[in-house]
């Protein structure tokens, strides 16, 4: 490449050059991490309750835990924090399932469950470790938050809580003032382009009134002075088995699909305070974007972009090979031939054609370079 | 032409080379990853039925120190473990339940106790203890299990037991390589275990023998216990080619009498779901029954083959088992066993084994206590050398003096009698490593054995309890090992000398494991739900003793008596004077003299206070 | 008299010593439950996010440095290559979709050795790759692709749409178990027999695609009639080539004839040679070291920025003394930037960014928790209060007799 070219072109000819110091240098390193849309998402889901009686609270965490799933977000990009065990304890009348419904339609156990963090594991300081990224340094992949700057994270709570305070196992407390500290953390350290809290206790919406910093949103269940409450009981289990806040959530996100256009207004919009008993609370001032533009799928859904990138690198023995930079479609020497298919156009997918290269294949060389090569291992083998 | 000769001679002389090269290529290649699976159904006397899934790979080609890092059969999650932290063997178990010994005799494979057990022979290769704590966390974070508590508190390194399953030379093993052992009595095992564990498998849950794994069923039974072995293995005596092989076990003990009362069973009421095909990349898939030796059963369909093998016992014994190759069997065959009784009756006076042990709490309060383990030996004329191990943790504060060991109730007095040979003990430091107690025993013939010894309990920090304090705090179970009672044993019992220490060990091959129950203990919690009530009594006391000390040391005490009192003070006293003076002589000197000396104290008080009277008048009259 | 006035004199002696220990006692006490904050050289921090201030005499790297930025504008490159990292693992894995149908195998050790290792050779400078593979069967797709007809035979694709959800995340074990580095998955798909032959719709791209930032997929449909099939070192010959081009825009290699063509003039026609062996010529790895040095230089900056920033804002953290070290080393390889060899300025680079991030996830760096005022009141009253007020009494009572004592003498005289 031509540098005294460039520079010409970029009227940058030595260094201390002022031209340089014209660009604004906050912009030149914030565009270097650009911000455009989300490529992968994350969600975080903390169940923080112990003791049998308290079974919603982990029935809401996997009944958020399947929906996420189903809605594309694999395994390695979920953080599931259960404070209890309640499928395998031993009141539970149905070993090894956990149901959100008195009727028992959905088995939110199954036979694919995976537990990142559980029973004495899920403090406040392994969470908040978590979210920050300060984790010990043997913490296993499965255990660690790997989001970045282009990762929309889906971050619930649920458990006993109060005025600006959430209860961890009957033991310790994490308080608004510490989430917002660890949020801050992750915004300094591009570790989100877009967070979605939501918490199910009492007086929840206290618990995100100090969050300061940008493009989180956020939604609790009950406003200050106000209970969150359970939804039914099932009397075989004995306890109640899902709360009000997530029950309604639930009806409106099992009738979304990947490919689903909803978005978060309407999600907001489907709460009722008279059913769910509480008034559910929305703070969107630190959101960039506005709602009735934001999918629901961009929380609760994975996207993934794919490439359609089949050309192959000129691997060869020989020396001799003649490339041929056509723009033609290959013919290749993979088995099957191309068949004409019509061009397709999609939605949410980016196509990108790179342009395909020939590779040629020639016998007499092959013969060669294969009675070298076995030379070469003869000779090798023998020193 | 003699050009053509040489060249023609030239290129036969490349082909024969070429030839050559390629037949070595071919010998050089490693033979592809064996791997094979067996479902073993035992019917127990008592009316169960213990249900044992094998699954084994075998990698040849496997050279200690030689990263492989392309996998087939073997997992490669496992392998990347097992290579990154110079692992030469590894053992992991996740048993809920207790293994009843008296009613069901031994386990295929050694169970181990309830919670999670994680034992490790890992190479020296001078971050040993680091590789230990990645493997523990690596572990952790594949089995979904919290194994990263498994620290400096809670591992060992046994001295006598748990010498590993696989090939290995004494004197090689203990220069290359060293023993840890971690266990968590109070694990939980639930579905996120045995998801990843059936991953692991070449065939998952797809097909095969593991298609019967169902968690509803499996996390229903009385007892369970899902484990992985991973060891070094020789086909040959002489070990030239090692091999890496991975074993994979599930037992689960099911009690079909509680459903129906009968001791029927089919493998859809057991397990749920119906037999599909056989894996196709098992070399060999099997489903063996255990042919009960008495009662009036049928089985269908009817074995492919019957054969008898040695079951594992601690005394040689082959038992008959009927076959069915599964891979011949047709998809969705219903297995069944049927019993030919109304109603199934306990069998009040099982076969017992030969070893097995009860360990409990003894004494009250939350002070103090023991602990003791009951080993029963019911063979009848054989002594039978054991290792008792048991780790107890910090908290309890054993004391080795209180050490003692009964045989059938007596206390033995004479050491030749003494059972235990050796005794490897490490005491615990505080909040650092636990206490460890390993005993070589030699079991007298038809007896009753009991060791105890006695304790303290620890006043733990307000931080240190969990959030469930008042639940306690769980006691890993102790192990047995002891070996296989055969010819080659007997004889060598007899023929060694008892006073070498080393002798025991050396004769004995351990593969049987015979664990305890696991206890729990609770140690004296504080309240945690009043944090401030202690502080505002704690601050009170402190301002109450502060208060008075401060006055006590700064302030002066002085009595006022004001005139009026003065007056009738004076002549009180001089009455009791003049009285005092009449009785003299009755009493002793020192009363008429205090009484005088209290006289005078008064009198210089009064002059004190009129002193200071005096002076302040002088100060109010300058002023 | 003279006792009064001993009594006097110590007493005073005792409530001056117990305001003594206060005095002393009280900054003390501060200053030992202060978090432990080391010092941070935050103006140095602050001068170096300013970029004039960066005396890089080194043309190229600041050109580069400006070329980065552009190039960013084209959203291809930077959504498709992977965040920088000192080490990748790449997993080659072979998924068998049934095995009852059709037993599978390959010949991949010697395909890595011979097609793989040159490259990984070469951009080990930038980043270490190390290379692994595996065999998963019963590899079930979360979907079931559609049929047609064509000729015949049976034919099943998938429209481009639905290969976002090819990866069926939940059942191919596809994590690594021990390494945090970022994973590079390339996976060799052979569908079940049920559902082969297998293409995807309109695809003049062999069958294969790439996911951003996370690997490749070449679907190949090898022949079902024997029961078999193992590929053999010549047949992955092809597949490796397929995977070493999506290796290659993975990491970041730009192809050189691509960037030309896009800079240079179109009368000009430039032939370009492929190196066979080694997968990556000597201008495209240059590139790409620049692009790198750059690339962690900025974000080496940016990240120390973040830390003084949080430092500064959340006073509850604890800052050790090793993190003040790794930002004190910075200096030190700024300074050798200016030297100007790439090789080394690589390396400084990488040890740079390196460096940073373990200073800002370090584990110590967790900020004690939110104690509210209310609650040190309610602790520190009950014993301060009741301790205080007799000292205060005291003292003042002691005043006020000193003063009436100052005022008789003043009298007397």
């Amino acid at each position: 490449m031509c540098f005294s070219c460039l520079s010409e072109h970029l009227a940058v000819s030595d260094c201390g050059d002022k031209s340089l110091a014209e660009t604004d240098n906050e912009a030149v390193v914030d565009g270097f991490f650009s911000r455009g849309g989300h490529t992968n998402n994350w969600a975080v889901l903390v169940c923080t309750s112990r003791f049998w009686f308290n079974y919603r609270h982990i029935a809401n965490t996997l009944s958020m835990y399947r929906t996420v799933k189903r809605l594309g977000i694999p395994d390695s990009n979920i953080v599931l924090m259960l404070a209890d065990d309640v499928a395998c304890n031993p009141r539970n009348v149905f070993p090894a399932t956990v149901f959100n419904n008195a009727g028992r339609y959905l088995d939110l156990y199954g036979d694919n469950v995976e537990v990142d963090y559980r029973g004495y594991e899920v403090t406040v300081e392994n969470f908040i470790r978590v979210l920050t990224g300060r984790v010990a340094p043997d913490t296993p992949r499965s255990k660690r938050l790997l989001s970045d700057d282009r990762s929309n994270i889906l971050v619930y709570m649920t458990g006993h809580g109060g005025n600006e305070f959430l209860k961890f196992q009957d033991a310790e407390e994490i308080s608004s003032f510490d989430l917002a500290d660890a949020f801050e953390q992750m915004w300094e350290k591009r570790r989100y382009h877009e967070i979605l809290f939501m918490i199910d206790t009492c007086q929840a919406n206290t618990m995100y009134s100090q969050i300061y910093s940008p493009n989180i949103l956020a939604t609790g269940s009950s406003e200050l002075g106000e209970n969150s409450y359970s939804h039914h009981m099932d009397t075989d289990i004995g306890v109640a088995v899902i709360d009000r806040f997530t029950y309604y959530n639930l009806e409106f996100l099992e009738k979304i699909d990947m490919q689903s256009k909803s978005t978060l207004q309407d999600l907001f919009d489907s709460y009722d305070p008279s059913l769910i008993h509480s008034t559910p609370g929305v703070r969107s001032d630190l959101f960039r974007r506005p709602l009735d533009k934001v999918l629901v799928t961009d929380f609760f859904g994975s996207v993934q972009n794919v490439e359609l990138m089949g050309q192959k690198y000129n691997l060869s023995n020989s020396e001799t090979i003649i490339d041929n930079t056509t723009l033609s479609p290959n013919m290749t020497t993979v088995k099957e031939g191309p068949i004409k298919f019509e061009k397709t156009t999609s939605r949410n997918f980016h196509l990108f054609k790179m342009n395909s290269r020939q590779t040629s294949s020639s016998l007499p060389q092959f013969i060669i370079a294969s009675i070298l090569f076995g030379l070469l291992i003869r000779w090798v083998s023998l020193n | 032409m003699f050009k053509n000769m040489r060249n023609y001679l030239q290129s036969l002389f490349l082909f024969t080379l070429v030839f050559l090269t390629i037949n070595e290529i071919i010998a050089e290649s490693q033979q592809p990853d064996k791997f094979k699976e067996a479902l073993t159904i035992k019917p127990l006397s008592d009316g169960k039925l213990l249900t044992h899934f094998q699954f084994s790979v075998k990698h040849y080609g496997y050279k200690e120190g030689v990263v492989f890092s392309h996998y087939n059969f073997f997992p490669r999650a496992i392998g990347q473990i097992f290579q990154t932290y110079n692992v030469r063997e590894l053992h992991l178990t996740f048993t809920q339940g207790r293994w009843n010994y008296e009613d069901w005799g031994y386990p295929f494979v050694p169970s181990a106790g309830t919670g999670v057990e994680l034992w490790a022979w890992l190479w020296k290769d001078g971050k040993l203890d680091e590789n230990w704590k990645s493997l523990t966390n690596a572990l952790a974070g594949l089995f979904c299990a919290s194994l990263n508590f498994i620290d400096d508190t809670i591992t060992v390194q046994p001295k006598l037991s748990f010498r590993p399953e696989g090939p290995f030379n004494e004197t090689e093993l203990t220069e290359r390589a060293e023993l840890r052992y971690g266990s968590l009595p109070h694990e939980n095992v639930c579905t996120e275990n045995l998801t990843p564990w059936i991953k692991l498998l070449p065939c998952k849950s797809t097909s095969g023998i593991a298609s019967l794994l169902n968690g509803h069923k499996l996390y229903d039974s009385n007892f369970h216990s899902m484990s992985i072995h991973v060891q070094p293995s020789c086909e040959d005596p002489d070990c030239i080619n090692q091999q890496l092989e991975i074993i994979q076990t599930v037992s689960t003990v099911i009690d079909p009498v509680r459903n129906s009362g009968k001791r029927d069973w089919s493998l859809n009421k057991v397990f749920g779901r119906r037999l599909s095909q056989a894996c196709p990349l098992a070399e060999e898939s099997n489903l063996e029954i255990i042919i009960p030796e008495n009662g009036d059963y049928k089985i269908i369909p009817d074995a492919d083959d019957i054969i008898q093998r040695s079951m594992g016992d601690t005394v040689d014994v082959e038992k008959k088992i009927a076959v069915y190759n599964l891979k011949k069997i047709e998809p969705d065959t219903e297995l069944s066993m049927i019993w030919n009784e109304d109603q199934f009756e306990y069998n009040f006076n099982p076969v017992q084994p030969q070893i097995f042990a009860h360990r409990f709490f003894t004494g009250y309060g939350q002070e103090r206590g023991g602990i003791k383990v009951n080993i029963f030996n019911k063979s009848p004329n054989i002594s039978i050398p054991i290792i008792y191990y048991d780790v107890i943790p910090w908290y309890l504060k054993l004391y080795l003096h209180t050490l003692k060991v009964q045989i059938n109730g007596k206390n033995n007095k004479l050491d030749a009698d003494n059972p235990i040979k050796d005794l490897y003990f490490q005491p615990a430091v505080d909040r650092s490593r636990p206490n460890v107690i390993e005993a070589e025993m030699l079991l007298p013939p038809n007896s009753l054995t009991t060791l105890s010894i006695k304790f303290d309990k620890v006043f733990l920090k307000y931080t240190e309890h969990p959030p469930d304090a008042n639940r306690g705090f769980d006691i890993g179970s102790g192990v047995i090992s002891t070996g296989k009672i055969d010819d080659d044993f007997l004889s060598n019992l007899t023929n060694m000398s008892l006073a070498t220490k080393k002798s025991l060990v050396e004769y004995m091959h351990f593969s049987i494991r015979i664990y305890t129950e696991t206890l729990l203990v609770s140690l004296p919690t504080p309240d945690f739900s009043m944090p401030y009530n202690v502080i505002t009594l704690t601050c009170t006391v402190i301002a109450l003793f502060f208060g008075s000390m401060f006055n006590l040391i700064t302030r002066s005490f002085v009595a006022f008596i004001d005139a009026g009192e003065e007056k009738a003070k004076k002549k009180i006293d001089s009455d009791e004077s003049n009285v005092q003076k009449g009785e003299e002589r009755d009493f002793d000197g020192e009363n008429f003299d205090s009484d005088k000396s209290n006289v005078q104290k008064e009198e210089d008080r009064d002059f004190d206070r009129e002193k200071t009277k005096l002076e302040a008048e002088k100060t109010i009259a300058n002023n | 008299m003279e006792k009064v006035q001993d009594f006097d004199k110590s007493r005073r002696l005792i409530i001056i010593s117990f305001w003594v220990v206060i005095l002393i006692g009280l900054p003390l006490w501060w200053k030992t439950t202060e978090v432990y904050r080391a010092q941070l050289p935050f103006t140095e921090i602050e001068e170096w996010s300013k970029w004039e201030k960066i005396q890089l005499c080194q043309n190229t790297i600041q050109i580069i440095m400006i070329l980065v930025i552009l190039n960013l504008l084209v959203d291809v490159d930077s959504m498709r290559t992977m965040k920088y990292s000192p080490m990748y693992q790449v997993t080659f894995s072979l998924m068998n979709g049934d095995p009852s149908t059709l037993l599978v195998d390959w010949d991949i050790k010697q395909a890595v050795v011979k097609y793989l290792k040159p490259f990984v050779d070469k951009i080990s400078i930038i980043s270490n790759l190390t290379v692994d593979s595996q065999i998963q069967h019963y590899s079930r797709l979360t979907f079931e692709p559609q049929k047609n007809l064509h000729n015949d035979k049976n034919y099943f694709y998938l429209t481009p749409d639905l290969l976002p959800h090819f990866i069926n995340a939940a059942e191919w074990n596809l994590a690594s178990a021990v390494s945090s580095y970022p994973t590079l998955n390339f996976i060799l798909y052979a569908p079940s027999k049920n559902q082969s032959p297998l293409y995807i719709k309109d695809s003049k791209e062999n069958n294969a695609f790439l996911i951003p930032r996370w690997g490749g997929v070449i679907i190949n449909n090898p022949d079902q009639s024997v029961g078999t099939h193992m590929f053999t070192f010549d047949e992955l010959k092809s597949v490796m080539s397929i995977f070493i081009m999506q290796l290659r825009g993975l990491l970041g290699v730009q192809d050189v004839w691509l960037e030309a063509r896009s800079v240079l003039d179109s009368s000009i026609n430039v032939d370009f040679m492929p190196t066979p062996n080694t997968a990556i010529t000597i201008w495209e790895l240059d590139s790409l070291v620049r692009r790198r040095i750059a690339e962690n230089i900025v974000s080496t900056i940016s990240t120390l920025k973040s830390l003084s920033q949080l430092v500064a804002e959340i006073p509850n953290m604890v800052v050790l003394d090793h993190i003040q070290t790794e930002v004190l080393l910075f200096k030190i390889i700024i300074n050798f930037l200016h030297t100007g060899q790439y090789e080394i300025a690589l390396q400084h680079a990488k040890k740079a960014i390196e460096r940073a991030e373990s200073a800002f996830f370090d584990p110590t760096m967790v900020s004690m928790l939110y104690f509210p005022d209310e609650h040190k009141y309610a602790i520190y009253m009950p014993l301060f209060v009741p301790i205080s007020v007799p000292l205060l009494m005291a003292l003042l009572k002691e005043l006020k007799e000193l003063k009436e004592l100052k005022t008789k003498n003043k009298k007397k005289e």
